[in-house]
């Protein structure tokens, strides 16, 4: 199959899994012998080495800039939205000349939210050609919201316009973008997130000297629930347990987290230890028992447990998050309250000895690595999309006017939202 | 503040019917407010209880369909078990 991939960011310009996996199924699609062309947005910091395949051409509205969410005059923001999600005549130009160009046998959607995402749907309709789109987060509604929600009748527009179909990583996501006023429901197949490493199959240490080793990784920052785990912490010690020892891996933006050790004396147990590459923050996995995650309900399906897990460190997960559609609770993770006092309990126990860690551990090794290896979820990926390439249609419109149409989408959206302002 | 507008509570100049309407309605009022507050807390009591309850209902269901997902991923693996229900008897998810 020609392919192009369309996403917003692409590594090393990302924010985290959702980009990342893109490249993962681009690099599979290539090694399956497919012909793949990334288009993205060119890169927010300079980036010295790329991909051949790779093309950096369009342009970002970045949606994630503080300046968009919360800074500037609200018309102005507005604007943002609306470039952001539903109209980038600009970047419609750079792809439909991409199109032409390269004449792929289908299009493959990630995150379209900063790309005028609607608008590249609409074109490559218009084409004729067909798409699919991988969901890991809620773009479909993101792309629908020009004021701050979305309005019912675009929501609903949007669904029914749309003739591609959508992988999309959990249950629990589609929800999310049908309750935000989007009901692609019926379009969606459901896709797992997947690992690529080859995980520690041989493991067979755990609380290695008596001690609990926990590690989480990602935004050391409230919405992954990093302050829950250092007062989970804190509750340990305070109970009078001290053979445990808390890393936490990833950036950190916030000082309140060191902070917040410092108060409750939790040097000796928890150290902030900032952002380390990827492969090896899997090997280090090995060396820890659990991995704390207690991310927020929205959470579609997160890549990092299912990292940690295929190395046997045994992921803590909240009992409400995409994560926990797919992964059984004392099987081969551990589920618990989004609380400090949930994760707390759950850490006395195995320290107690409660709980078989080793068991869960062994296990969850093997369920991740026999079912969400992506050997095993990517002929279901590449069945979607060559079964796609037969939905090819007639074009309804030259590249010419695909761009005045775009180009008049633009300016209706903008003229709209000044008038209501 | 009663229908014509005047408040006989803070009332400058209040009548003798005013004052013996005040000394009537003054504890039912209490009354009538405590009751109020009671029945916002068993209200916020309630609501919080249905959220706890709600929460629980959805970890049961996560679970549930990741029980289902295992065994659909262990039957593709290992063909059907012998001895289980009927998918309908078991209340397979379609998605």
């Amino acid at each position: 199959m020609k392919i192009i991939a369309v996403s917003n960011l692409y590594p090393p310009d990302g924010l985290g899994g959702y980009e990342m996996g893109c490249r993962q199924i681009v690099t599979a699609l290539h090694e399956a012998g497919h012909e793949v062309t990334v288009l993205t947005a060119a890169p927010r910091k300079p980036i010295h080495a790329d991909e051949r395949h790779l093309l950096r051409t369009l342009r970002l509205a970045d949606p994630y800039a503080p300046s968009a969410r919360n800074g500037g005059h609200p018309q102005g923001r507005a604007h943002q939205l609306a470039l952001a999600g539903c109209c980038d005549a600009y970047n419609v130009h750079r792809f439909v000349a991409e199109l032409e160009r390269l004449q792929p046998d289908l299009v493959y959607f990630w995150n379209l939210w900063g790309l005028g995402g609607i608008s590249l749907i609409a074109a490559t309709q218009l084409l004729g050609l067909p798409w699919r789109m991988h969901i890991m987060d809620a773009v479909p509604s993101q792309l629908c919201n020009l004021t701050g929600s979305v309005r019912p009748e675009l929501g609903r527009a949007f669904a029914r316009l749309i003739r591609g179909r959508f992988f999309c990583c959990s249950r629990t996501v589609i929800d999310e973008i049908k309750s935000n006023g989007v009901p692609i429901g019926p379009s969606c197949d459901i896709v797992p997130n997947w690992v690529t490493t080859d995980g520690a199959p041989a493991r067979s240490d755990w609380l290695i000297d008596c001690k609990l080793r926990i590690a989480f990784a990602g935004a050391v920052s409230l919405h992954k629930g990093a302050d829950i785990v250092i007062e989970a912490a804190a509750q340990l010690k305070r109970d009078g347990f001290t053979r445990f020892q808390v890393d936490l891996f990833g950036p950190v933006v916030d000082p309140r987290f060191q902070a917040m050790i410092n108060a409750s004396r939790l040097q000796e147990h928890v150290t902030l230890q900032g952002s380390k590459p990827q492969q090896e923050l899997w090997k280090m996995y090995e060396q820890y028992d659990l991995f704390a995650f207690p991310t927020l309900p929205r959470e579609p399906f997160a890549f990092a447990p299912l990292e940690a897990a295929a190395h046997g460190c045994v992921p803590v997960i909240p009992h409400i998050c995409g994560n926990a559609e797919w992964m059984l609770d004392g099987v081969d993770l551990f589920k618990t309250e989004r609380t400090a006092d949930g994760y707390a309990r759950l850490f006395r126990r195995v320290i107690q000895g409660e709980i078989d860690l080793a068991k869960v551990g062994r296990q969850a090794v093997r369920q991740l690595l026999r079912d969400f290896h992506l050997k095993t979820i990517f002929p279901k990926i590449e069945a979607g999309l060559k079964q796609a390439t037969a939905e090819r249609r007639p074009a309804h419109a030259s590249t010419h006017d695909i761009y005045r149409l775009a180009l008049l989408a633009e300016r209706s959206v903008r003229d709209m939202l000044q008038e209501a302002a | 503040m009663n229908p014509s507008g005047i408040n006989i509570f803070e009332s400058e100049r209040p009548s003798l019917g005013h004052r013996l309407l005040r000394k009537l309605l003054k504890p039912l009022l209490l009354r009538i407010q405590a009751a109020v507050d009671e029945l916002a807390t068993y209200q916020r009591r309630q609501a919080a209880e249905l959220q706890e309850l709600s929460d629980k209902l959805q970890a049961l269901k996560l679970e549930h369909t990741a029980a289902v997902r295992r065994l659909a991923r262990f039957e593709e693996l290992y063909g059907k078990l012998p001895t289980q229900a009927s998918d309908s008897q078991r209340g397979d998810h379609a998605e």
